[in-house]
């Protein structure tokens, strides 16, 4: 149950915190009920799939706020507003703002958990790509300076006699690191390489 | 030569001035009067008569004038001896006196002066008084006076009038020589009576028997008094003693001869003016003192007699004043209270209407400021109710989350409660939970509702003692979340133990929730400044409330402190401006006053003043 998703409920009213809560449970997911936005955010987090289910209007930091906050801080987690009098402005505002949905009190069952579910898959999405991403850079890692150029121009879609040019080294050795490339990549064609380098991109520094 | 005509005449002026002195003293020699009485004693009659005669002389004579009085006490029966003693004695007795004038009362007193002339001065001139037929007498040519009528006809047609049915008239007298020779000359007046008239004399009886008489006298008769100064026993009296005891129990009305018997127990008549006598015989003595040679040609005959009633014997005897004759004079009149306090009455009955009217007026303009009032009453609590729904409708957004969040709750645990009966092992227990949070949120809502209603409940205002705190607190209560999410946070000074304040609890509490919006309003934006409302009560001043609103806000500039409490001025950019302005109105509707002023670090306090017991 430790790596099962986990549902955040926010609102600083005790007694629907716990109905959203005890409803979310009879579904079979697992939750915790936080009062304000601050708790949230000292909150430890755990390394699971995750949703926030978040009042809008509270005390202290708002919905809103704490979606900002969290943005700010680059934590990753699909929020589901709701919101006991909507207007439209803020819902436009926090969709804008990567919101899975924006619920108005009351809302019925399927609703919140359909919210929810497209919420926790999203987390478990971007849980995939984060690990994928991560092991991508494991590998780009363990390549060498001269192994980095050469993915660089392979990826760009140039002959290995241009890259040999371009680098001003010989043909034959372009070969051989190509080669190491495909191999610590573990990529078993060009076509398999040139989304890993996408991925790569914003962190690496070629073009 | 001028000097000396000049000392000469004022020499001359000296000696005229000197001269006149002189002559004025020869004038302001004491005049010498003296007033003869055949009485020995002072009847009233004669007494009126004397004060009549000395009051006219003293006031009208410029010298002093030295009065003398002679009782001669003279015997009913002419007496040789007394009459040769009594001569002489005047002669000793004014044997050096220089008299200037001898002033007789009734004939038989003249007589006397006549008599005994050559001892009082046979050149000293006489003025009679009181005296009814002098042309019996033969008068030297230096004797005058004032001839007395004896009116007793008149009186009788008097009685007649007031007394239509009278048949018989008893005449009443006693035995004195006085009242013989006066019962003898009234005899002679009835003698010309109507003739249906039976006259009784009773004139030699013992007072008491007399009074019997008069106490068994049967209807239409009447009863006349002459004089009574003795009785048959001999026993001296008044005649106004006489009559005194005889009206005490007398049948019939009382009629008299002379004007002291007025008061006494008679009805009244054409009473001889005893004072009237001695008034004008003082003005024939003036003239005589003053040198006038005045004779029996000069006797005064006018008639000096009026009509004088008793208004208590009237009434008493059930006699209409209407019937007097014209000119009566009426004494005793038991003036009505009206008669004798008129202008005081007149004056207090003025004023009384003037009261009534300044009353009557104040009451109309007291129902008309009721009735304004309470237009203004009406129309001030549908302004009241306008400002409440609009204050109301700025905390919708409030409301509707207020509302939402027990009815999210209520759906959610409802869900959840469902899906928990639809499980193969239901659990009991948290199905119980669920459906009583379900229950607590129901109520939680319509709890929002009924302060919502409250808030917006509209109708006329009704004073009813307020506990000013529990006020307070359902107004927080009711802002309590909106202040919670705009980052305020609210404290509560309430005072213990205040008295009750007398208004409406609805446009108390709406007071209190403008002030708390305006302050909330007013700590809107402030950014990273802490956010505090403090409503704190006491009871400042004995017998008033006073609640203080105090915000850490933008706070108001001290020149618009006074002018944020006018319609239509407002420094946010919604509202209309009107709630403070409704807020004054209502407080001084509960006869309180409400001002404001700038904390000394920031933001404002706005303190509301209310008396206690006081309807608005």
């Amino acid at each position: 149950m430790t790596d099962g998703p986990i549902v955040y409920v926010v609102d600083d009213d005790a007694s629907f915190r716990k109905a959203a809560s005890r409803l979310l449970r009879t579904a079979g997911l697992e939750v915790e009920a936080l009062a304000s936005a601050q708790e949230f955010l000292e909150h430890p987090m755990a390394d699971r799939p995750s949703c926030l289910v978040l009042d809008v209007r509270m005390p202290g930091p708002s919905g809103m706020d704490l979606q900002a906050a969290l943005q700010k801080s680059r934590r990753d987690i699909p929020i589901v507003f709701m919101t006991g009098h909507g207007d439209v402005s803020t819902s436009v505002r926090a969709m804008k703002g990567g919101a899975v949905d924006f619920l108005e009190k009351p809302f019925r069952a399927p609703e919140l958990l359909a919210c929810v579910q497209r919420g926790l898959a999203r987390s478990e999405q971007s849980r995939v790509e984060r690990a994928e991403h991560a092991a991508i850079e494991r590998r780009f890692a363990t390549l060498t300076s001269r192994e980095r150029d050469v993915l660089w121009l392979v990826v760009t879609g140039l002959l290995n006699k241009q890259i040999a040019g371009e680098l001003g080294i010989a043909e034959k050795t372009v070969k051989i690191h190509r080669g190491q490339v495909m191999q610590k990549m573990e990529a078993g064609s060009v076509a398999e390489l040139v989304p890993m380098a996408q991925k790569l991109r914003p962190a690496g520094s070629k073009p | 030569m001028r000097l000396l005509g000049v000392v000469v005449g004022a020499f001359v002026w000296l000696l005229l001035a000197w001269a006149g002195t002189a002559t004025a003293t020869d004038d302001d020699r004491h005049r010498q009067v003296l007033l003869l009485y055949a009485e020995s004693r002072l009847a009233p009659g004669l007494v009126a008569a004397d004060a009549g005669f000395r009051s006219a002389v003293s006031s009208g004579f410029g010298a002093p004038v030295d009065f003398r009085t002679e009782f001669l006490d003279l015997p009913p029966t002419p007496d040789a001896g007394y009459g040769r003693r009594l001569r002489d004695l005047l002669r000793l007795k004014y044997k050096d006196v220089h008299l200037d004038l001898v002033v007789v009362l009734a004939a038989r007193a003249l007589r006397s002066a006549l008599e005994y002339r050559a001892e009082l001065g046979p050149s000293v001139p006489i003025v009679f008084m009181g005296v009814d037929s002098p042309g019996d007498l033969e008068l030297p040519g230096d004797v005058t006076g004032v001839q007395m009528s004896l009116d007793a006809m008149d009186t009788l047609g008097a009685a007649l009038r007031l007394q239509p049915e009278t048949r018989r008239v008893v005449v009443v007298g006693g035995t004195s020589a006085l009242d013989k020779r006066w019962i003898a000359a009234i005899q002679a007046v009835f003698a010309g009576a109507p003739a249906h008239l039976e006259f009784i004399y009773v004139a030699d009886l013992p007072l008491e028997a007399v009074a019997s008489k008069l106490a068994a006298l049967p209807n239409g008769t009447i009863v006349f008094l002459v004089a009574f100064q003795r009785d048959s026993t001999g026993r001296n009296l008044t005649s106004v003693d006489a009559l005194e005891r005889l009206a005490e129990t007398s049948r019939v009305p009382i009629y008299g001869l002379g004007s002291t018997f007025i008061g006494h127990g008679i009805v009244g008549g054409r009473l001889i003016d005893w004072e009237k006598q001695g008034t004008r015989a003082g003005e024939l003595a003036l003239r005589v003192l003053r040198g006038e040679k005045l004779g029996p040609a000069d006797i005064v005959t006018r008639n000096t007699n009026t009509y004088t009633f008793d208004a208590r014997q009237l009434r008493r005897w059930g006699l209409k004043e209407s019937r007097l004759p014209p000119g009566s004079v009426i004494l005793f009149r038991e003036s009505s209270v009206w008669e004798r306090y008129r202008w005081p009455i007149v004056g207090g009955l003025v004023l009384v209407l003037l009261e009534s009217g300044l009353i009557a007026g104040l009451v109309i303009q007291r129902v008309r400021r009721k009735r304004a009032e309470a237009e203004t009453a009406v129309q001030r609590g549908q302004l009241a109710h306008a400002q409440r729904v609009t204050a109301v409708g700025e905390l919708t957004t409030t409301l509707a989350h207020e509302i939402n969040q027990p009815l999210g709750a209520i759906v959610s645990n409802a869900e959840a409660a469902r899906r928990l009966v639809d499980l193969a092992e239901p659990k009991r227990t948290d199905l119980l939970e669920t459906l009583g949070d379900i229950i607590d949120d129901g109520q939680r809502a319509s709890e929002v509702i009924r302060r919502l209603r409250a808030m917006l409940r509209t109708g006329t205002a009704e004073a009813k003692p307020c506990d000013i705190n529990g006020l307070i607190v359902e107004v927080m209560k009711f802002l309590e979340a909106d202040l919670a999410r705009a980052g305020v946070s609210t404290e509560l000074r309430l005072g213990e133990g205040l008295p009750l304040v007398r208004g409406d609890a609805i446009q108390l509490q709406q007071v209190i929730l403008n002030l708390a919006l305006n302050a909330e309003d007013a700590m809107a934006n402030g950014a990273g400044e802490p956010k505090r409302l403090t409503v704190e009560t006491t009871e400042r001043r004995p017998g008033t409330v006073e609640v203080c609103v105090r915000d850490t806000g933008v706070g108001v500039k001290e020149g618009d402190l006074e002018g944020i409490f006018k319609p239509f001025v407002t420094t946010k950019t919604s509202g209309l401006g009107i709630g403070l302005s409704i807020s004054r109105s209502i407080v001084e509707a509960h006869r309180g006053t409400i001002r404001a002023e700038r904390n000394p670090d920031r933001g404002l306090s706005v303190r509301v003043e209310l008396p206690c017991g006081v309807a608005p």
